[in-house]
């Protein structure tokens, strides 16, 4: 086979220097940073998982039975903050790390020790936030949004809430210096032949997502500094400029949680399907447009507050329907005549496009003020988060491990326990929040840690909290799974799946500096191009 | 649509056209002719299309950085490419232990800003050391 394009060489030797504890603390590959943060991120998900099992232990029948008032609202702020600030995000962002220098065709990523110092800074900040719970008033129990006043001095006293600030301020800092050393790699890194329409639409996403982090991270800083200095120098600020601060940031991000997992998913469906991505370049531009509406839509967190532009904040929050519409559009019309095959990233990526479907529909009914003004601040808006959250961006992310695993590895996962992991986490997920639908529709609010026997509030609540341990269950399969597979491995070879994309290229593991050569690069899908030549020939 | 700097650019072009109907709206658009007295009157109208604009403005600097760097993005170039950095893992530790300090005391934040200043010293030397390798293999 016959390489027509070279990447840019490296200076630095080919093969590994660095092992053992040094490369777990200081090793700057992207592959290695990409795996610490992904496994930080899971240790947080396994944290903040316990967290929400406590929260929906104490909800499962009216009363207080396992935690006091105090104790709730700390952990569901924990929870909360900690999917949030140390889960969904940083996940959003290792994926980045790890895939965009293999499918650029680059060597490493643009600043591999600045990304490395980002990385010990999410460390860093998720320590000081959950070192709250030692401290004499227990973590931050102010929610993750943590509203001024509440969280001033007055209301909310003790050290832990000005730990949470601080971890917050931390882990989100990291996070904005490493969206900009993704961007740069993606902007100035890129393999010749890799023009900017020739980047996979995974690439892309990870495009809109940094540029969204870059201009609305600085938001939340500001916000929490505002909190740091009313706490620590009584400074007084208008609650109206924290809420627009909080939420200029804030609503980006439920994008910034969205679009890495949504480009899983289209190269699974494409590669899965047996087809190249249809409507490449439609998809590109309503990302584009996508991720500006996505920034023009925080008002709507505030409709209930009086004091925000409803009518402009209600017209794009509805139009995001149109960008979305593209994007679905494009999926299906990837699936519609391939050869499909339903392994198990196909399966989770499949659950993905309808379960986000349910949490994108409900997100038009709650764009809408006066539908807003009576469903705000109940579980009905829980329920349409989870499952945009959860049921989306989590099976997207599942997606991406069951399809990326083999090649971050060199080895499959079982294809038996995927399947048990993706069903159970199917009937976990909807058994968990889709009666939050009817509880939030019924009035129940959120943020509490008791509730009045009323209808059928209790056996909702049940039921949801019965689904939550299927959900513990289903993470039990999957760990079991990556535990199996690793110890007994089945070798994955390089391309195991038929990809399309420059990772498949090299080796599984790849080497240090991912490529000794390139395939000819004349598409999105160099690998599907060099397969059709083939074919052809 | 080739040069990198043309998409920021646009993004941030697209974000300004938002909130170019932001400032309208936030303004009294749909109150137009009358004294606002609805319940979503917009208070300080000002924030919001200026928080909206000033990210649509970085969005378009930062692409017009790159247009006039006249780059395309394809690195062609010989560098040396770091293995490890612990001068890095040390300022990020140093930082952790300062922001724990603002909550506990002005001793561990003293001891935070020792330990970051230990590391960016680590790593001004590295980058000294790279620019040294650069220097004697400056490549093809």
């Amino acid at each position: 086979m016959t390489a027509a394009e070279t990447p840019a060489p490296a200076l630095a030797p080919p093969e590994p220097r660095v092992r053992g504890w040094v490369a777990l603390v200081a090793s700057t590959d992207h592959k290695s940073l990409g795996l610490r943060l992904f496994a930080l991120s899971g240790i947080y998900f396994l944290a903040g998982g316990i967290l929400a099992l406590l929260v929906r232990s104490e909800l499962a029948v009216p009363g207080m039975q396992v935690l006091s008032h105090q104790e709730y609202n700390e952990i569901f702020t924990m929870h909360g903050s900690t999917m949030v600030y140390l889960v969904v995000q940083p996940l959003a962002l290792a994926l980045g790390v790890y895939l965009v220098p293999l499918q650029i065709g680059a060597p490493d990523l643009a600043a591999p020790r600045l990304a490395l110092f980002c990385v010990w800074l999410q460390v860093a900040g998720g320590l000081v936030m959950y070192l709250g719970f030692l401290t004499t008033h227990g973590a931050g129990p102010d929610g993750w949004t943590a509203y001024l006043p509440l969280a001033s001095s007055a209301f909310t006293p003790g050290s832990g809430m000005d730990m949470w600030v601080l971890g917050v301020i931390v882990a989100n800092a990291g996070q904005l210096v490493l969206a900009g050393v993704i961007l740069a790699t993606i902007l100035l890194r890129r393999a010749p032949g890799v023009s900017m329409l020739r980047l996979p639409v995974f690439v892309w996403t990870e495009v809109v997502t940094t540029l969204m982090v870059l201009v609305s991270f600085p938001a939340l800083l500001a916000a929490m500094t505002m909190i740091y200095l009313e706490r620590q120098f009584s400074f007084t600020f208008d609650p109206n400029i924290y809420l627009n601060l909080f939420w200029f940031y804030g609503h980006p991000n439920v994008y910034v949680m969205f679009f890495p997992f949504l480009g899983c998913v289209a190269e699974v469906v494409a590669v899965f399907s047996g087809k190249r991505f249809f409507g490449y370049s439609a998809m590109v531009f309503s990302l584009l447009a996508f991720a500006m509406l996505s920034m023009s839509v925080w008002g709507h967190h505030m409709y209930t507050t009086g004091r925000s532009a409803n009518e402009f904040f209600a017209l794009t929050s509805t139009s995001l329907a149109v960008a979305a519409g593209v994007e679905y559009f494009d999926m299906v019309g990837t699936i519609w005549g391939g050869s499909v095959r339903l392994r198990t990233p196909m399966l989770f990526a499949l659950a993905f496009l309808i379960q986000f479907l349910v949490g994108g529909l409900t997100g038009i009914i709650v764009a809408s003020p006066p539908l807003d003004y009576s469903l705000n601040d109940t579980y009905f808006v829980v329920a349409h988060f989870h499952y945009t959250l959860f049921a989306g961006s989590l099976f997207g992310l599942f997606a991406g491990i069951y399809y990326w695993f083999p090649k971050a590895t060199g080895a499959m996962l079982r294809e038996g326990l995927g399947r048990l992991h993706f069903w159970l986490l199917v009937l976990g997920t909807n058994l968990t929040f889709f009666p939050m639908f009817i509880l939030g529709y019924d009035g129940m609010v959120r943020r509490v840690a008791d509730y009045p026997h009323i209808g059928t509030w209790e056996l909702l609540n049940s039921l949801s909290t019965a689904g939550s341990g299927v959900i513990a269950l289903a993470t039990l399969v999957f760990i079991a799974n990556v535990w199996i597979s690793l110890r007994r491995r089945e070798p994955a070879g390089n391309d195991p799946w038929e990809g399309q994309t420059l990772e498949w290229w090299t080796t599984s593991p790849p080497p240090r500096h991912n490529f000794t050569d390139l395939p000819p690069i004349r598409s999105y899908a160099p690998l599907l191009d060099l397969r059709q030549e083939r074919e052809a020939t | 649509m080739r040069r990198p700097g043309f998409w920021p650019l646009a993004w941030g072009i697209l974000i300004g056209a938002s909130a170019a109907l932001l400032w309208a709206f936030a303004y009294g658009l749909p109150h137009a002719g009358s004294s606002c007295s609805s319940a979503t009157c917009v208070a300080q109208p000002a924030l919001a299309p200026a928080l909206l604009s000033a990210a649509g403005l970085a969005s378009a600097l930062l692409g017009l950085v790159l247009i006039a760097r006249r780059t395309d993005g394809i690195d062609r170039g010989r560098r040396p490419i770091a293995d490890q950095s612990m001068a890095s893992a040390v300022a990020a530790i140093g930082i952790g232990l300062a922001a724990l300090g603002g909550a506990v005391g002005s001793w561990l934040v003293e001891i935070g800003v020792g330990v970051t200043a230990a590391g960016i010293g680590g790593v001004v030397r590295e980058g000294l050391a790279m620019r040294e390798l650069r220097r004697r293999d400056p490549g093809p």
